[in-house]
């Protein structure tokens, strides 16, 4: 099959094509406005999210797991959300959720255990660092790290056979599944995931992380963000957790990892620390999506 | 959207309307409170502790916040927190209730590592919210506030406005607390900045001060030292030019002695005090009696004080003891330095001199020594300043009543010593009180009943006999000590060279050995090693004292001659004064009859005038010195005389002959006995020329020795002619 028979392939046109199949949960509007309401209270908040209760219990799962290391037991939403925070807990829902959102791509071409599984790494690693530089609200990087390969599942649905064609390349000749899709697609991954986020009103703080995790000099906003998700996403591929399409490891760009201030004797320790997260986090999450 | 609204109902829609209208209020007023940041910062930068920028920031908060309580807790240092400030602050109990709960269930933790708001609701109904204050780099405390209702939420936007006011804040607290430690830093630098001015201003002061008593003490030594010297030079110069009848030249020599005593006493001041300074100086540690001390130190000022009309009165406490321990010279020169100041500064009246016990713990006893006076007195001001080196009361003291003005600190520093203290009290011309207290042990023995003074006096010497072996080549130098030892009923048996000496020793025992360094055959040196070696072989327990006679003076000639085994050391030309002190320090038994030893010695005669020109040189030939060699017996001049002549003619035959053979040693060893001879007989610019020619041969130059050589035969020549002009006429055996 010659190339100019495929469908045309544009960012903007896959998105289109996607959000109709792939749509965010119906509950997380709600859950927005609601906590962005000056009037709203913890129960009205905690309302919301209980009306799920596959999701109630995920994120309870969630907010007892060692990746919050939780003082007390959290045995209600009500409580979460007094505890967690209110965005905080927005942030989780929609990453307790997500993994329900893409369903039936075809195993041969991603194995999507193996990819939530690279994927919560990343989000837990982002965490974990940007707690260890006393951030503000880092939910949201574990939202960004789960999310960041999106773009990959996107593609994989909307157009299999360039899927199919740019992972076999891969395997063939050894180069990296990023330059593979620039060459092929003039854009990649991590910008089609952005678009598909900010079509779905993901806040810009998860969004922008995402669209250029493999490119932060782009990054306008959150550049600080996108630093700590790329770091977080080469520091799981080079340590083989979990995988998506990418088999290498990509370039590290030298300005993110400085805005980092980061030294290489600390990315051990909070390393060692996420490690022991990863597989109960993925147990929680995947484990719900059946519910 | 658009779909789901049209199926939607008006009250829906009225719902919508409402919700984003107040969101869009709340919104508006998030960003008017952000954007009024400036007048926030202005009153952070007023604040001057955590408490002013909590209140601050509560002023920041309460325009967008319905906070019923606020407050802040400060981080400390051991890791607590400590609730700072509340507003209002009637809340300030139920707020310190509410966080301690939340202590004790973790959550304060929790919020800590948060870095977020925690909102949690509190048993008495409302809701407590915590948020760590803290900047990137440590937390700095925690705010909390309550919120009406058990479970208030805020909404997202009104969050992040709190978490940059409270960044805001932390920042502030982070600038005041290093402001603080630069501002204590810096007053501390002050502090000391003004410390060490003051310091150094007072050092200099001082510095100012002993820079001029310095100056003050150099003029008046210089002063001091100028008027017996002017005496000693004028007087001379006098009887230079000659024509006196003896009475009168006796009364110039008096004056010649009186200036000389007291220049004497200048230098010994100097010596003792440069002593005390360098830390060389130690106390002797013998019995004494102190009643006996006293006495004999009133006594030699008895004079002068009588001289003035002056009355000494002095009595010594009943509980003094009999007998101490310690260094009665050095008591003696306190007392003797106060006393004579007294006598100095008293024009009419009475001196007073009391010792009595202060104490007695075991076998420590402390004197208290008083001496009063009716004499001018000492301003009040000036009381302690006396005691300081180089100071007198006032400059004008000097001029009238002279004085180095070292005497006081001598006494201060040597009282000091015997761990005590000396002080003053006085009354303008009423008088003084000169007080002191020392240190001394108890002694139980009875005290020797020795002058220790005498032992200074040759004359007054009372000596064992000795049995002294003397060993030199040049015969002037034997006779010359058989004179001096001789009236003094010691035995002298005489050895030509080390090898005839080492013979006598063997065969004889001796109480001293006197051994002359450079002898033919065999040197003293060798000689006295030779003695230790036949000692420790025969196993003569007592070791003969010997004692070196040599005209070598340096420190090192010394050593060698310690080393080789000798005791001590005397420096020629011989002075009969050091000879027999020597000897006294040698001999067995001290003490023999006072008779015996003042028979002996005769007084010496009226010296004569020296004959020959003295402008700046010394003398051919010194009368004087030889006579006082000879004990003062002018009958024994001739005879030395002519041993003399007879020694140093070959003496100089061989000089003439080693230097045409440009023999260095040979010159040296000539030139070193004929300057040993000419300085015994007092053959002063013969002994000095020889000198000059054993130098140079030492160091092996012989080019100046021919010149030398001649000046040598010339003074030789004015020697004998000097010699003949008094009517010496040499005797030659």
């Amino acid at each position: 099959m010659a190339l100019s028979d495929y469908p045309v392939t544009t960012i903007d046109r896959i998105v289109e094509e996607t959000s109709t199949v792939y749509s965010l949960p119906l509950f997380y509007e709600r859950l927005n406005e609601t906590i962005n309401h000056p009037r709203s209270s913890i129960e009205d908040i905690s309302r919301i999210i209980t009306e799920d209760q596959g999701l109630t219990a995920r994120l309870l799962r969630l907010a007892n797991s060692p990746m919050f290391g939780c003082y007390a037991r959290v045995d209600s939403i009500t409580k979460a959300v007094t505890i967690i925070g209110t965005q905080q807990l927005r942030d989780l829902a929609l990453a307790a959720s997500v993994m329900g959102v893409f369903k039936d791509i075809p195993e041969d071409l991603l194995n999507m255990s193996s990819f939530w599984q690279h994927s919560i790494a990343c989000g837990i690693i982002a965490r974990s660092l940007a707690v260890y530089r006393r951030e503000a609200n880092v939910e949201r990087l574990f939202v960004a790290g789960m999310l960041h390969d999106v773009g990959q599942v996107v593609l994989a649905a909307a157009r299999p056979e360039v899927s199919r064609e740019l992972l076999e390349t891969q395997r063939d000749i050894g180069r990296l599944y990023l330059e593979l899709e620039r060459e092929r697609l003039d854009f990649d991954h991590a910008e089609l995931g952005g678009a598909l986020l900010k079509k779905w009103k993901i806040p810009a703080s998860i969004g922008e992380p995402v669209a250029y995790h493999h490119n932060p000099g782009a990054a306008e906003q959150f550049r600080l963000e996108t630093a700590l998700v790329h770091l977080a996403d080469i520091i799981c591929q080079a340590m083989e957790l979990g995988q998506g399409a990418e088999r290498g490891v990509p370039p590290l760009d030298e300005p993110a990892w400085e805005r980092l201030g980061l030294t290489p004797h600390m990315l051990g320790t909070v390393l060692k620390q996420s490690e022991s997260q990863i597989a109960e986090t993925f147990a929680i999450l995947s484990g719900g999506v059946d519910d | 959207m658009t779909d789901q609204g049209i199926s939607r109902s008006p009250e829906f829609l009225q719902e919508r309307v409402s919700y984003l209208e107040e969101s869009n209020q709340r919104f508006m007023l998030i960003l008017e409170m952000l954007a009024s940041s400036s007048e926030f910062q202005g009153d952070l930068s007023r604040a001057k502790d955590g408490e002013g920028i909590f209140k601050a920031t509560a002023g920041q908060l309460r325009r967008l916040f319905n906070f019923a309580s606020m407050g802040f807790l400060d981080s400390q240092d051991d890791g607590s927190f400590e609730l700072l400030v509340a507003d209002p602050a009637g809340a300030r109990g139920a707020l310190q209730v509410s966080v301690e709960a939340r202590m004790m269930d973790g959550t304060f933790a929790w919020a800590l590592n948060r870095n977020q708001a925690v909102l949690v609701p509190t048993e008495s109904g409302e809701t407590l919210l915590l948020q760590v204050v803290a900047t990137q780099s440590r937390v700095r405390g925690m705010f909390v506030a309550t919120l009406p209702g058990h479970l208030a939420a805020l909404d997202a936007a009104s969050l992040n406005a709190l978490s940059i006011v409270l960044y805001t804040c932390a920042y502030a607290l982070e600038s005041t607390v290093l402001y603080g430690m630069l501002r204590d830093h810096t007053q501390h630098l002050e502090e000391r900045v003004q410390l060490r001015t003051h310091d150094l201003e007072e050092a200099r002061k001082q510095a100012e001060a002993a820079s001029l008593a310095k100056s003050d003490f150099l003029a008046n030594m210089s002063h001091e030292i100028r008027t017996p010297m002017n005496g000693v030079m004028g007087m001379t110069e006098l009887m230079l030019q000659g024509g006196l009848t003896p009475q009168k030249e006796k009364l110039y020599l008096r004056a010649i002695k009186d200036s000389a005593d007291s220049l004497m006493m200048i230098v010994n001041d100097i010596l003792d005090f440069s002593k005390i300074e360098a830390g060389k100086f130690t106390l002797e540690r013998k019995p004494f009696s102190p009643r006996d001390a006293v006495e004999r130190c009133l006594s030699r000022l008895l004079m002068r004080a009588e001289e003035k009309g002056l009355k000494v009165r002095h009595q010594v406490g009943s509980a003094v003891p009999p007998c101490l321990v310690g260094d009665q010279g050095r008591l003696r020169q306190v007392l003797t330095n106060l006393v004579g100041n007294a006598i100095k500064f008293c024009p009419q009246g009475e001196i007073s001199v009391d010792v009595d016990l202060v104490s007695r713990e075991m076998d420590e006893v402390t004197l208290h020594v008083c001496i009063t006076d009716t004499g001018i007195g000492i301003a009040e001001e000036a009381c302690q300043r006396i005691f300081n080196q180089f100071e007198q009361a006032d400059s004008s003291t000097t001029r009238k009543y002279g004085g180095t003005g070292l005497g006081l600190a001598i006494c201060k520093k040597l009282v000091g010593l015997m761990d005590g203290t000396i002080w003053v009290e006085s009354r303008l011309g009423v008088g003084s009180c000169f007080h002191f207290t020392a240190r001394f042990l108890f002694g139980n023995e009875d005290p020797l009943p020795i002058d220790t003074d005498a032992a200074l006096v040759p004359r007054q010497l009372r000596q064992a006999q000795l049995t002294i072996l003397l060993a030199d080549d040049v015969e002037i130098n034997r006779a010359l000590v058989q004179a001096i030892l001789e009236p003094h009923g010691h035995q002298i048996t005489f050895a030509e060279n080390g090898r005839s000496a080492l013979e006598a020793y063997t065969s004889k025992r001796f109480d001293v050995v006197l051994m002359d360094i450079q002898m033919p055959e065999m040197d003293g040196l060798q000689a006295t090693r030779a003695i230790r070696e036949y000692e420790r072989d025969m196993g003569r327990g007592a070791a003969v004292p010997i004692v070196a006679m040599t005209a070598f003076a340096g420190n090192e000639d010394r050593q060698v001659c310690l080393d080789a085994g000798m005791d001590d050391y005397l420096t020629k030309p011989i002075k009969p004064g050091q000879l027999l002190q020597l000897l006294n320090k040698f001999a067995p038994h001290p003490a023999a009859s006072d008779e015996a030893l003042r028979g002996g010695v005769p007084t010496a005669p009226a010296p004569e005038v020296q004959p020959g020109e003295t402008d700046g040189k010394v003398a051919v030939f010194a009368q004087n010195e030889l006579l006082e060699r000879l004990g003062g017996r002018p009958e024994m001049i001739p005879r030395f005389i002519g041993l003399f002549c007879k020694g140093v003619v070959p003496q100089m035959d061989g000089l003439v002959t080693a230097l045409k053979a440009e023999d260095a040693d040979g010159v040296r060893r000539h030139a070193h006995a004929i300057k040993g001879s000419a300085g015994n007989i007092a053959a002063l610019r013969m002994h000095e020329t020889a000198a000059m020619i054993e130098k140079a041969a030492k160091e092996d130059d012989l080019t100046e020795t021919v010149r030398h050589l001649a000046v040598l035969q010339v003074e030789y020549r004015e020697f004998t002619e000097a010699v003949d002009a008094l009517g010496f006429v040499a005797e030659v055996k």
